[in-house]
């Protein structure tokens, strides 16, 4: 008797101790962006009260004068051109490459696939110096094409390594049943081993959205004005001798929000491509 | 009969052969981009290094050999950008795995509501860098923000980003605060397809959490581990938004990575010659760094 009640006061102080620490933990890594989220529909003198207010009147002033604001809609419009348009291109070149890995039976083809997801490990302020270099002499800074471009051959190793193992996956006899019926190797890719893998797609398209979408550094240096990015655009408002809090806050929450709702009805798999590319290390 | 049958022999040959080259065929272009897009700026970079050129000084771009080597060698400022990655590197990573660990042991029991926090824990790592800077430099704000707001509660009043001793600790709780959700997901991963007999035979052998834990667990996310301090170290080398936008290096500095660094000597300072340098230095410590850890995860056997 004395001994059971003796551990139900452990068992008791152990699930008051995970609670504390699983709060604690939540608050930690939530917090930050619920209060930043808030920010950006305070009022100024509501975000800078201290104690912080937690129950205020909302207001969407700094949302109207952030879409106010021309460079900022451009910037806006030209992450959204660049960033589809390199989940295009990565998955049309990225995917029969992925496939042709996935198949071939050489030798060679494991020097090429850890080359290929290598080349995401470089260190980006080592390539970007000789990018602003050439992008001067063939006039693509300041460009859209010159983004994409820079931001395709981001995406494009992590699409090729993704869809290598989903395609590693795709059930042999499948190709095989389509093979004898007289379908052409590209056919076979294209009519079956495509569709088989389309959730596979869709995650790593989501992946590459996420990488274009969410770079800095190259869009900071190889854009001046027209083709600047949102993550760039965002920076406007800390220009002036002081800087626009309430406006920052709600042109980041713009440009983070999609990230969220994408990230959200995507995390299986995105923790699946996650832990599936690191295993497979 | 015999001819019948060679002949099928060739056509499948024909076959193998066609579809091989149809494979290589796709796969060329994207071996083509990535060389003209990943190497053929390396290559530049190299030669770029070579070079006495200061974008200021246009007719003063000539060849330097070794020399910005040499430079860089005896640069004290760079000495201090290495030491400061270092001690980047080694809190960063070091708390994200530590806590990382801790956090997926808290969280291998189930409970109501695992997988809406695992969804939650994807948020921090997924918004946009650049978003976390500005985030977490209004959350250090002296007047606005959270974080200097429970400081100042615990009895500690100091502006984090104002004291060079104190700066670079902010960074790493940025690294830390984005960072560690993505090691806590992989260890969940881990945690997952250890299976469930090993910790019911330890029970029925009497052995406590902590003998569970390094006998069991540990041993079993080794090999998730050694991955996931790859992925940091590689990725806090390349820490930017962070610096740019909370510290821009200082004070004084404090915070000037080697990659940093880099960015100022190239793009405000506008040494391409010297920071083409300093970037090869930093491709090669890349390159070290991945050999190494894949030495260590050989040599303890993490690799299965």
């Amino acid at each position: 008797m004395k001994r059971n009640a003796g551990l139900s006061t452990k068992t008791v102080i152990r699930k008051l101790f995970f609670y504390i620490a699983l709060i604690a933990t939540v608050f930690f890594f939530m917090m930050p962006i619920y209060h930043f989220a808030t920010m950006s529909i305070k009022t100024e003198v509501d975000a800078f009260a201290s104690p912080p207010k937690w129950f205020f009147v909302p207001t969407f002033e700094h949302y109207k004068s952030v879409f106010g604001e021309i460079d900022y809609t451009r910037s806006l419009l030209n992450s959204i051109i660049i960033s589809f348009c390199t989940v295009l291109f990565s998955l049309v070149i990225g995917l029969p490459a992925a496939y042709s890995l996935s198949r071939l039976k050489f030798k060679v083809k494991n020097a090429i696939l850890v080359w290929i997801l290598s080349t995401t490990m470089l260190p980006p302020m080592s390539i970007i110096l000789p990018y602003y270099l050439i992008y001067m002499n063939l006039h693509l800074l300041d460009t859209r094409t010159g983004m994409v471009i820079i931001y395709f051959t981001l995406a494009l190793p992590l699409t090729v390594w993704m869809m290598k193992t989903f395609f590693d996956d795709v059930p042999l006899a499948l190709e095989e049943a389509a093979r004898i019926d007289g379908c052409s190797t590209f056919g076979i890719f294209m009519r079956i081993s495509i569709p088989v893998v389309s959730h596979g797609i869709m995650a790593c398209a989501v992946f590459s959205w996420i990488t274009a979408w969410n770079e800095f550094l190259f869009g900071l240096i190889l854009t001046r004005k027209f083709a600047k990015p949102a993550t760039v655009g965002i920076m406007m408002f800390s220009r002036f001798e002081d800087i626009k809090w309430g406006s920052i806050a709600a042109g980041s929450v713009t440009i983070m929000f999609p990230v969220l709702v994408f990230s959200f009805f995507m995390r299986k798999f995105l923790i699946q491509g996650l832990t599936k590319g690191a295993l497979k290390e | 009969m015999v001819r019948g049958i060679e002949t099928k022999v060739q056509t499948y040959e024909g076959m193998q052969r066609s579809e091989n080259r149809t494979l290589i065929l796709m796969l060329v272009p994207c071996v083509v981009i990535l060389f003209l897009t990943t190497v053929a700026p390396l290559m530049h970079l190299l030669y770029t290094s070579t070079l006495d050129w200061n974008l200021t000084k246009p007719f003063a771009k000539e060849f330097y050999g070794i020399g910005n080597y040499v430079w860089m060698f005896t640069d004290d400022e760079f000495y201090d950008a290495v030491g400061v990655a270092l001690q980047l590197i080694f809190e960063s990573v070091f708390l994200q795995i530590v806590l990382g660990i801790a956090l997926a042991e808290l969280l291998a029991v189930d409970f109501k509501g695992k997988n809406l926090l695992r969804t939650l824990f994807i948020f921090p790592m997924v918004i946009p860098p650049v978003v976390a800077a500005v985030l977490w430099r209004i959350m250090y704000n002296p007047r606005a923000g959270l974080f200097s707001y429970f400081l100042g509660l615990l009895g500690f009043d100091v502006a984090m980003l104002g004291s060079s001793e104190t700066a670079l600790h902010a960074i790493v709780i940025v690294e830390v605060w984005q960072y560690t959700p993505f090691v806590l997901l992989m260890f969940m991963a881990a945690y997952s397809v250890i299976p469930e007999e090993l910790y019911e035979a330890a029970d029925i052998d009497g052995a406590g959490w902590w003998g569970k834990f390094c006998h069991i667990t540990l041993p079993a996310i080794r090999p998730m581990i050694i991955v996931a301090v790859l992925f940091r170290v590689i990725g806090t080398i390349k820490v930017f938004p962070t610096i740019l936008i909370t510290t821009h290096g200082g004070p004084g500095t404090s915070t000037t990575t080697v990659n940093f660094y880099t960015y100022i000597k190239a793009f405000e300072q506008a040494e391409v010659g010297y920071s083409s340098a300093v970037g090869v230095f930093m491709f090669v410590m890349v390159i070290a760094t991945i050999m190494v850890i894949r030495y260590m995860a050989k040599f303890l056997g993490g690799t299965e």
